[in-house]
């Protein structure tokens, strides 16, 4: 995996942006925070501090997040523009007060920098290591739901260019096991059918084994609860323990599977 | 990445320029005017004063008076809870302003950068290292108390593991998190394998299907070859009771009983797993069968 440049992430994110209303709204609502308690800090609704909360949450959880394309593909334009800014401003280095405005456009620029390119790295990262398990559960990057409304929400967790990127490795991965692995396999496996292409799907399909990794959902970890959890809707899920006594900024030890599905929703935070 | 998160707690500075107002990605801070105070971002405020061009104001929570009430707060035995509050120094009539969230990396990164614009710089890191030993030792009887209830939870094997949400109190701050989640996540995973069977945590590896079903033997047969380094490592540690875990030690040591029948088990069970995991790359081939030898 080359270093991922600016101009890499910018391409990555140019395409049509799938803006998920259903993300953003919660975002609004949970970010209603002070400064001093919340890690977004000056403006708690700013790109940067959506962009900061949502790296925090991927870098601490053992799956993929959902992705806010918008997001993303936001905070790249400015970073653009603030470039073209600098760049002006290095016509005229002579003068200290432009030197002085440069030194802080490019700290602010290295720091936005930082976490997106983290952000993105720690996607693709995750990708890579359950790169068919993401495949076969969203085969067009969007997880479909019903929600209490008998609408259909769509959540975006892999965007299209992540959709190229999963594709090609899992075609990679493939034809790797299959030169290294599959083509010595016993013919038992075969079915008696050796124009089939031998993939690792249709091993997991003979439920002899399962082949295909998900992630390990089931590790622990810490995090704060952004809303009360008296105040929450039930999403349906029988098995979720009761959050009624949990009220904002609460932290809480649990297990990512019994949280994923509030950490998606933005009612809980996961800790870094 | 604490030191990044905490650059965006606003401070204020005296800067020793004029400037326009400028617009960052982040927000538009300015106009600067020399000699008058202005709220920036904590990166910035620590850029500018590297570079001498401005001046900090000390902020409220990092003066000798408040840190001593954070101390004594936390000192009394009777406050269980973390300190989150204290009358603010330079506003004696105001609200209560609460500890930073990041107070200490920012507090570390200024008496770095800008020692002498604080009053009394000497006596704050003395008070900086009382309050966050005192806090670790709270934190740590939080970790005691919930390997008190893990014990406790050790004769029940229903089949899955129980979606249970532990309730930490609230008011930790960011140092707190990081010295309390490093011992916390190995206990509770590991426990949650002694008591569940199956896998958690990355290193762990396949079998994903063991993990909420069936007890220990289920879900332990499914354990990669590479593991059972670590899980002899474990099995050692429960028993003897290391140095570096004396925290989890403790609590553990008391339920040592109970433990460690458990452990012999898991022992037993290492034994025949041993064997079949030898057999089982011959068996089966695919990916596992590669990860075993990888």
């Amino acid at each position: 995996m080359a270093a991922l440049n600016i101009d890499d992430a910018a391409d990555m994110f140019g395409g049509v942006a799938d803006f998920t209303q259903h993300t953003v709204n919660s975002i609004d609502d949970a970010m209603s925070d002070d400064g001093a308690d919340s890690i977004g800090g000056d403006d708690s609704t700013s790109e940067m501090a959506l962009l900061q909360q949502c790296w925090v949450n991927e870098v601490a959880s053992p799956s993929l997040l959902p992705i806010d394309v918008d997001l993303v593909e936001c905070l790249t334009l400015l970073l653009k523009n603030q470039l073209a800014v600098i760049d002006q401003l290095e016509e005229s280095v002579a003068d200290p007060m432009a030197a002085l405005q440069l030194s802080m456009y490019q700290t602010e620029v290295d720091r936005v920098k930082y976490v997106l390119v983290d952000y993105l790295r720690v996607r693709l990262r995750k990708i890579e290591r359950n790169a068919l398990w993401y495949m076969s559960q969203f085969p067009d990057g969007k997880e479909y739901k019903t929600n209490a409304e008998d609408e259909t929400v769509t959540v975006t967790f892999l965007s299209p260019k992540e959709m190229k990127f999963c594709a090609g490795y899992t075609k990679l991965l493939r034809k790797h096991m299959k030169e290294t692995v599959l083509k010595h396999m016993p013919s038992k496996l075969l079915d008696n059918k050796p124009e089939l292409d031998l993939s690792l799907q249709k091993l997991d399909d003979m439920q002899t084994t399962r082949m295909v990794d998900p992630p390990h959902d089931n590790t622990y970890l810490l995090a704060k609860m952004v809303s009360n959890g008296s105040q929450w809707v039930s999403n349906g899920d029988a098995d979720e323990p009761d959050f009624s006594d949990y009220k904002h900024g609460h932290m809480i030890l649990a297990r990512y599977d019994a949280i994923k599905s509030r950490v998606i929703s933005k009612e809980v935070e996961l800790v870094p | 990445m604490m030191d990044f998160l905490a650059g965006s707690m606003p401070l204020t500075i005296i800067p020793a320029f004029d400037c326009g107002r400028l617009s960052f990605i982040s927000g538009d801070y300015g106009p600067f005017v020399a000699t008058m105070p202005i709220q920036v971002p904590l990166w910035l405020a620590l850029s500018l004063r590297q570079t001498k061009r401005c001046r900090l104001v000390p902020p409220p929570w990092l003066t000798t008076s408040y840190l001593q009430a954070a101390v004594d707060y936390e000192k009394d035995p009777a406050n269980e809870a973390f300190f989150t509050a204290a009358q603010n120094p330079q506003d004696p009539e105001g609200p209560e302003i609460p500890l930073p969230h990041h107070y200490h990396e920012a507090a570390t990164a200024i008496l770095d950068c800008a020692a002498e614009d604080l009053q009394n710089p000497k006596s704050l890191p003395p008070l900086l290292s009382d309050l966050s030993y005192l806090r670790s030792s709270k934190s740590s009887l939080v970790l005691k108390r919930l390997s008190h209830t893990l014990e406790s939870r050790s004769g029940t094997f229903e089949d899955g593991a129980p979606d249970v949400v532990y309730n930490m109190q609230s008011g930790w701050k960011s140092h707190e998190v990081q010295v309390f989640k490093g011992v916390t996540y190995k206990l509770m995973n590991t426990s949650h394998r002694i008591h569940y069977g199956g896998d958690t945590g990355p290193t762990g590896g396949g079998g994903g299907g063991g993990r909420r079903g069936g007890g220990g033997g289920g879900g332990g047969r499914r354990q990669f070859g590479g593991n059972r380094g670590r899980r002899n490592f474990e099995h050692r540690s429960n028993r003897g009771g290391k140095e570096d875990e004396n925290i989890p030690g403790n609590g553990e040591g008391v339920g040592g009983g109970s433990q460690e029948s458990m452990v012999d088990e898991d022992g037993l069970e290492l034994a025949a797993v041993d064997e079949e995991e030898l057999m089982e790359p011959m068996r089966m081939g695919g990916e596992e069968g590669i990860n075993k030898f990888r």
